[in-house]
C-alpha cells in the first residue's frame, strides 16, 4: 500500500480491474435523494416513464395528468403520478481501528477493505454519482466530503492509501457523525470487522437505516481469526488497546469458532431486522471476485 | 501399608513432573496480534474457570498417576493378620527362595500314634511345596545321602507346583538307612541360596533332632552366621516326642555263629531303651526256629542296657534265634534275628611239644587230652588228634576245624605258613604259652597271627605262695558269660602262678589281616590271660599261661573242661561263612553241589539272581547287595531255601532321645533358627509383620486405568 501513494488510483486499481468493473453497479435498494437525475428510485415523484401511483384531483392540479380512463369507469377524477429517478450519493464508512490491522497468510483485513471500497468508489464514480469516504477509529478520522469528479475520486483513494488503522472501535460515536453528515438519502457502506456487540451495532446502523439510508455492513474478517489455528499457550495481543490476554488455545478452539459463527449470525440477524444488507467478506487475494459476487446478487435484488 | 522395595519411593518427587512441565509450558508463551480479541473475551469469559479445572484436573491425573507407577515399583503390601493363615503355608509378599532340609534317616520311621514323623515331615513338605508361587525358587535336599559318603545335593522344584504334584514330590522322599550328613546339607543350602535374587529366602528343616544326629551343635555356628548374611530366615519343625517309647533289640548272639549239638549255651540278646520313659510293660520274646522259647518282662529306666540269657540247646544243622520286642515308637529295631549252625563234631588238632620237660599233671598236653577224651560223653563229638612237634606236617592242617597249640614256640618247615593259611580261611587257632616257650621264638614264628607278643614271664621262678586270679567281671566274649557265676565253677578260684605278659604286635604286612585283640580273660593284676583276635577269617586265641597244671590250676578246676569247650567253640565257629552280616557285607555260600542258577530274597521282597563264583574246584554264591537291614533267603531254582542270612539294622537311628533343653538351646542360637514341635506352630514361627497381599498388581491396573483416563479427557477436552 506504501508504494501506492504516489498514484492513488493506480495502486488500487489496476488496469484490467478497471475494465472488469465496468461489468458491475452499485443500486440503491430504496428510494434516494440524489441532486440530479439518475438511475435509482426518488422518494419524490418526478417525470419519469415509470408511473408510480393515482391520486385524487384537487382543483390546481394539471388537467394533462388527468387519468380520463377512470373517469370513465368510475366518474371519479383522479391524476397520474410518475417516479422521480435520481441519482445516489454513496457514502464509504471504513473501520479504521486496530483490529483492521490484523493480517492472516495474505492481506491484513484493513488492506482488503480499502481495496473494496476503492471498488464501490470506482463503480459509484462510473455513474457519475456522488461518494464520499468516512474514516473511523475511535472518532471520526477522516471525512472526504461527497464529490463525483475525478479529483474527488483521487482525493478519496489518496485519504484511502494514506489511513493506518490503529485504536479501538466506537462505533455509536461514529455512526452518529456519519448520520450527522449525511444530508440526503443515499447508500451508506460500511467496511468493518464489526468486533463490538451486535445488538449494539444493529442499533447504531438501524439509526442510519431510518435516516432512509440504504445502509450496507460488510464484514470483513480474516479466515485464521476464525480458526484460532495456535496450539501452544499463546498470549494475544489485542490490536485495539494492547491488552494482552494469556490463552491455551486449544481446549477453548470449537467454543472459540462457534462464538465466531455466533457472532457473524447475531450480526447478520441484527441487520436484517434494522433493514440493512449485510455481507460477510472473508479475507483472500481475490477481493474483486467477493465483492463482485455481492454485487452482482445485489442487483438481482433490486432488478426484482 | 508396608514396602517391599521402600528405595523406589525416593522417584515419588518425579510425580510433580506433570506440575514442572505444565508451569514451563505456560512460560513458553508465543505472542501473536489479534484483532478478534472481543470474541476471544467473550469465550473466556465464559470458559476460564471450566477451562482451568480441566488442566488443574489432568494435572492431577498425571501426578496421581506417575505417583501410583512410583509406589507400584516400590511393591507395597497391605500385612496380613496371624488368624488368616488358614490351611495354607504362609509365604511372605514378593518372591521366595525356600530350602527345605529333610530328615530321612531311619529313627524318622518312628511313630507317634498312628502317624510316623516321616508321613508327618511328607506333609510339611507337601504343604511347603504347594505355597510355592510363579517366580519362587524352591530346593529339597535329603539330609542322608543315598550310599554312605555320596555327596548330598540340593534338588531343584519347579514352581509352582499343583497340590498332587506336591503330594508326589513329597511322597518321594524315603528313609534310607545311612546316617545324615547335616553338615553337608548346610553347606549345600548355603551353595543354593547364593546368588538367590528373590525377595525373601527360607530354610526349613524337618527332622526329629535326634541326639544323636548332633554330636557337636556348635559346628553349626558358621553356617548361623552364614545364613544370616545371606539373610535367610531359618526354622525347624521338630518331629519327636519326649514320650516316645522305642525298645531295641541291639543284639541277639551267643558270640559265635557255631553251636555244638546237645551243649547248652547261653545266647544273649541286648536290649536298650532309646527314649526318654521308662518301659515298664514291655516284653521280650526269644524264640528259637519260629517258637517261642521264652517270654520276660522287659522293664527298663530311660537310657538303660539290659542282657538277657537264654540257655539254648540245638540239634544238628541250620537254626534262627530271634529275640522280639512289643510294638513302640520305633518298629525297625524291635525284631532281631539270627541264622546259626549246630554242628555234631568239631575237628580238633592239638600240638604238643616234642619233649615234656614236666611231669605228671604238669604236661602240657595230659589235661588236654584227658579233657578231649571228656567230650565222648556228649552229644557233641570232639574229633581230636594230638601231634608232635615234630611229627606236624602241613597236611595235618586240613579237614580241621581248631588247632591248639601247646606251649610250642615254633613250628617246623612250611607248617606255619598253612598253619596262617589255615586260620585266614576261616580256622580257628588256641595259642598256649607256658614254660617251655621261648617268647622271641614264639613272637617270631607266629608274628602274623598273634593277637598279642610275648613278653617276658611274670614271674622268674614259680612260686607255690604267689598267685594271680582269673577275674570273671571282665569276661567280655558272651560265649564265655557262664563263667561269670559259678555255674561251671567259680574261675576265679583258679590259680595262676606265672603267665606270660603280653606287647602289642609288631607292625608288619599283616597287621590289616589282624584285628584289635580282645581280652577276653584277665589276671587279677590287670594282665590278660587270654586274648582273642580274629586274622583274616579266622579267630586266635592266645592263652598267656599253660594249658597244663605247670603254671596254673587251671586244669584242676572245674571249670577247665567247659571253659576248653568254649574256647573251642570259639575258635571253631569261622570256617563256615557267616550267616549274620553287617550292611554292606557280602553274602558268601559254598555252593558246592548246586546246579543252576541261585537267587536271593532281600528283606524288601525283591528276588534278585546271583551268579556262582568259581574258586579252583570250589563254587561259591556272593551277594553284595546288602546296603537293606533283615533277612536274605538263599533259594535254588525250585524255590527251596537253602541258607538264611541276617543283615543287622544299624542302631544308630535307634536313638529316638531328641537334645535336651540345653542342647536345643544352643542348636537355636547356632543356626538362629525357631523351633516347632507341630506344623501349625512352625506356620505361625515363619509368619512375620511383613507377611501380607501383595498390591502391585492392582497398582499396575490402576495406573493403566488412569491412562486410559488421561487419553479420554485430553482426547475430549483439549482436542
Amino acid at each position: 500500500m506504501a508504494e501506492a501513494r504516489g498514484d492513488a488510483v493506480t495502486a488500487l486499481l489496476t488496469g484490467d480491474m478497471v475494465e472488469r468493473l465496468r461489468q458491475l453497479e452499485i443500486f440503491s435498494r430504496l428510494r434516494v435523494e440524489g441532486r440530479r437525475a439518475g438511475d435509482n428510485r426518488s422518494p419524490l415523484a418526478g417525470f419519469s416513464p415509470d408511473f408510480l401511483q393515482h391520486r385524487q384531483y384537487f382543483p390546481g392540479d394539471d388537467l394533462r395528468r388527468l387519468d380520463w380512463r377512470v373517469l370513465a369507469r368510475t366518474d371519479r377524477l383522479v391524476i397520474r403520478q410518475y417516479e422521480e429517478l435520481s441519482n445516489a450519493e454513496l457514502a464509504v464508512v471504513l473501520d479504521c481501528s486496530g483490529s483492521m490491522a490484523y493480517a492472516g497468510p495474505g492481506m491484513s483485513k484493513h488492506e482488503y477493505a480499502v481495496r473494496c471500497a476503492a471498488i464501490l468508489l470506482y463503480l459509484t464514480f462510473l455513474r457519475r454519482d456522488d461518494f464520499s469516504l468516512f474514516l473511523f477509529a475511535e472518532d471520526a478520522a477522516a471525512r472526504v466530503p461527497p464529490g463525483g469528479t475525478r479529483l474527488r475520486l483521487r482525493q478519496v483513494f489518496e485519504k484511502l492509501v494514506a489511513s493506518r488503522p490503529s485504536g479501538e472501535t466506537r462505533f455509536a460515536a461514529c455512526f452518529q457523525e456519519v448520520e450527522a453528515r449525511l444530508l440526503r438519502r443515499g447508500i451508506v457502506v460500511v467496511l468493518s470487522d464489526f468486533m463490538s456487540d451486535p445488538e449494539k451495532l444493529g442499533q447504531a446502523l438501524g439509526r442510519l437505516r431510518l435516516r432512509g439510508h440504504d445502509v450496507v455492513a460488510l464484514m470483513i474478517f480474516d479466515p485464521t481469526e476464525r480458526e484460532l489455528a495456535q496450539i501452544d499457550f499463546t498470549r494475544f495481543r489485542d490490536l485495539e488497546n494492547g491488552e494482552l490476554v494469556s490463552v491455551d488455545p486449544l481446549p477453548i478452539r470449537d467454543e472459540y469458532q462457534r462464538q465466531f459463527e455466533r457472532h457473524q449470525v447475531r450480526l447478520r440477524e441484527q441487520c436484517l431486522a434494522h433493514g440493512i444488507d449485510f455481507a460477510a467478506l472473508p479475507v483472500g487475494d481475490d477481493y474483486e471476485a467477493a465483492l463482485g459476487l455481492y454485487l452482482r446478487r445485489r442487483m438481482r435484488l433490486v432488478a426484482r | 501399608m508396608h514396602f517391599l522395595d521402600p528405595h523406589a519411593l525416593y522417584f515419588l518427587c518425579l510425580s510433580g513432573l506433570p506440575v514442572i512441565l505444565y508451569l514451563l509450558f505456560r512460560r513458553r508463551k508465543q505472542e501473536v496480534s489479534w484483532g478478534a480479541t472481543y470474541i476471544l473475551r467473550q469465550v473466556l469469559a465464559s470458559r476460564r474457570t471450566r477451562t482451568l479445572w480441566q488442566q488443574l484436573v489432568v494435572i492431577a491425573l498425571r501426578t496421581v498417576l506417575l505417583a501410583l507407577l512410583v509406589v507400584a515399583f516400590a511393591r507395597p503390601f497391605f500385612p496380613r493378620s496371624r488368624d488368616k493363615l488358614g490351611a495354607g503355608f504362609p509365604h511372605p509378599p514378593g518372591t521366595l527362595h525356600r530350602v527345605l532340609l529333610v530328615d530321612n534317616s531311619l529313627s524318622m520311621n518312628a511313630s507317634h500314634g498312628t502317624v510316623s514323623r516321616m508321613d508327618a515331615a511328607r506333609q510339611a513338605v507337601s504343604a511347603m511345596l504347594a505355597s510355592m508361587r510363579p517366580g519362587d525358587v524352591c530346593h529339597v535336599i535329603t539330609l542322608c545321602p543315598q550310599r554312605p559318603g555320596a555327596p548330598v545335593a540340593a534338588a531343584a522344584v519347579l514352581c509352582p507346583l499343583r497340590p498332587d504334584a506336591a503330594l508326589s514330590r513329597a511322597a518321594d522322599i524315603v528313609t534310607v538307612p545311612t546316617p545324615p550328613a547335616f553338615l553337608d546339607a548346610l553347606r549345600a543350602a548355603v551353595e543354593a541360596f547364593r546368588g538367590s535374587a528373590t525377595a525373601s529366602r527360607q530354610l526349613i528343616l524337618i527332622s526329629d533332632l535326634a541326639r544323636c544326629d548332633h554330636p557337636s551343635i556348635s559346628d553349626y555356628e558358621l553356617f548361623g552366621t552364614l545364613l544370616a548374611e545371606l539373610n535367610v530366615r531359618m526354622a525347624t519343625l521338630a518331629l519327636n516326642s519326649r514320650d516316645a517309647l522305642n525298645l531295641a533289640v541291639e543284639n541277639v548272639t551267643a558270640g559265635t555263629e557255631l553251636f555244638l549239638t546237645g551243649q547248652p549255651t547261653n545266647v544273649h540278646v541286648l536290649i536298650a531303651n532309646y527314649s526318654e520313659a521308662g518301659a515298664e510293660d514291655s516284653r521280650l520274646q526269644f524264640l528259637v526256629d519260629g517258637k517261642e522259647l521264652a517270654a520276660v518282662p522287659c522293664i527298663l529306666p530311660a537310657g538303660a542296657r539290659k542282657t538277657f540269657v537264654f540257655p539254648v540247646t540245638l540239634e544238628t544243622g541250620p537254626h534262627s534265634l530271634e529275640a522280639r520286642l512289643g510294638d513302640d515308637a520305633y518298629l525297625a529295631d524291635n525284631r532281631v534275628e539270627r541264622f546259626v549252625r549246630a554242628e555234631p563234631a568239631l575237628r580238633v588238632l592239638a600240638v604238643v611239644p616234642d619233649e615234656e620237660q614236666s611231669e605228671g599233671f604238669a604236661r602240657e598236653g595230659a589235661f588236654l587230652q584227658r579233657a578231649f577224651a571228656a567230650a565222648g560223653q556228649a552229644a557233641f563229638q570232639l574229633k581230636t588228634e594230638t601231634l608232635k612237634r615234630s611229627l606236624l606236617t602241613p597236611r595235618a592242617f586240613e579237614d580241621r576245624d581248631v588247632v591248639v597249640l601247646c606251649g610250642i614256640s615254633k613250628l617246623p618247615g612250611e607248617c606255619g605258613e598253612t598253619l596262617a593259611s589255615f586260620v585266614r580261611r576261616g580256622g580257628g587257632l588256641i595259642l598256649a604259652a607256658g614254660a617251655a616257650v621261648d617268647a622271641a621264638a614264639f613272637n617270631q614264628s607266629f608274628a602274623k597271627l598273634l593277637p598279642a607278643s610275648l613278653a617276658a614271664p611274670y614271674r622268674a621262678d614259680f612260686s607255690e605262695e604267689k598267685y594271680l586270679a582269673i577275674q570273671p567281671a571282665e569276661l567280655a566274649a558272651p560265649l564265655l558269660g557262664e563263667f561269670a557265676g559259678a555255674e561251671n565253677g567259680d574261675l576265679s578260684l583258679a590259680r595262676v602262678y606265672n603267665h606270660f605278659r603280653v606287647a602289642a604286635p609288631v607292625e608288619d604286612a599283616n597287621a590289616k589281616a589282624r584285628t584289635q585283640p580282645q581280652t577276653l580273660l584277665s589276671l587279677s593284676n590287670g594282665d590278660p590271660a587270654l586274648l582273642g583276635g580274629v586274622f583274616g577269617k579266622g579267630c586266635v586265641l592266645l592263652w598267656t599261661s599253660s594249658l597244663g597244671a605247670a603254671w596254673n590250676s587251671l586244669p584242676l578246676h572245674q571249670s577247665f573242661l567247659p571253659l576248653l569247650y568254649r574256647l573251642l567253640n570259639l575258635a571253631g565257629g569261622f570256617h563256615a561263612p557267616a550267616r549274620n552280616v553287617k550292611p554292606g557285607e557280602p553274602l558268601v555260600f559254598d555252593a558246592a553241589g548246586q546246579g543252576g542258577p541261585l537267587y536271593v530274597t532281600t528283606p524288601d521282597s525283591r528276588l534278585l539272581e546271583c551268579p556262582l563264583v568259581a574258586v579252583g574246584a570250589r563254587a561259591f554264591v556272593r551277594f553284595e547287595q546288602t546296603a537293606a537291614p533283615g533277612r536274605y533267603d538263599l533259594q535254588d531254582s525250585a524255590g527251596h531255601t537253602l541258607a538264611s542270612f541276617s543283615v543287622a539294622m544299624p542302631l544308630a537311628e535307634s536313638d529316638l532321645r531328641s537334645l535336651d533343653n540345653d542342647e536345643l538351646a544352643h542348636f537355636r542360637a547356632a543356626l538362629k533358627t525357631t523351633v516347632s514341635s507341630r506344623l501349625d506352630d512352625l506356620k505361625a514361627a515363619l509368619w512375620s509383620e511383613g507377611e501380607g497381599d501383595e498390591q502391585t498388581g492392582w497398582l499396575f491396573l490402576a495406573v493403566l486405568a488412569l491412562l486410559l483416563l488421561d487419553a479420554v479427557l485430553t482426547r475430549i477436552w483439549f482436542s
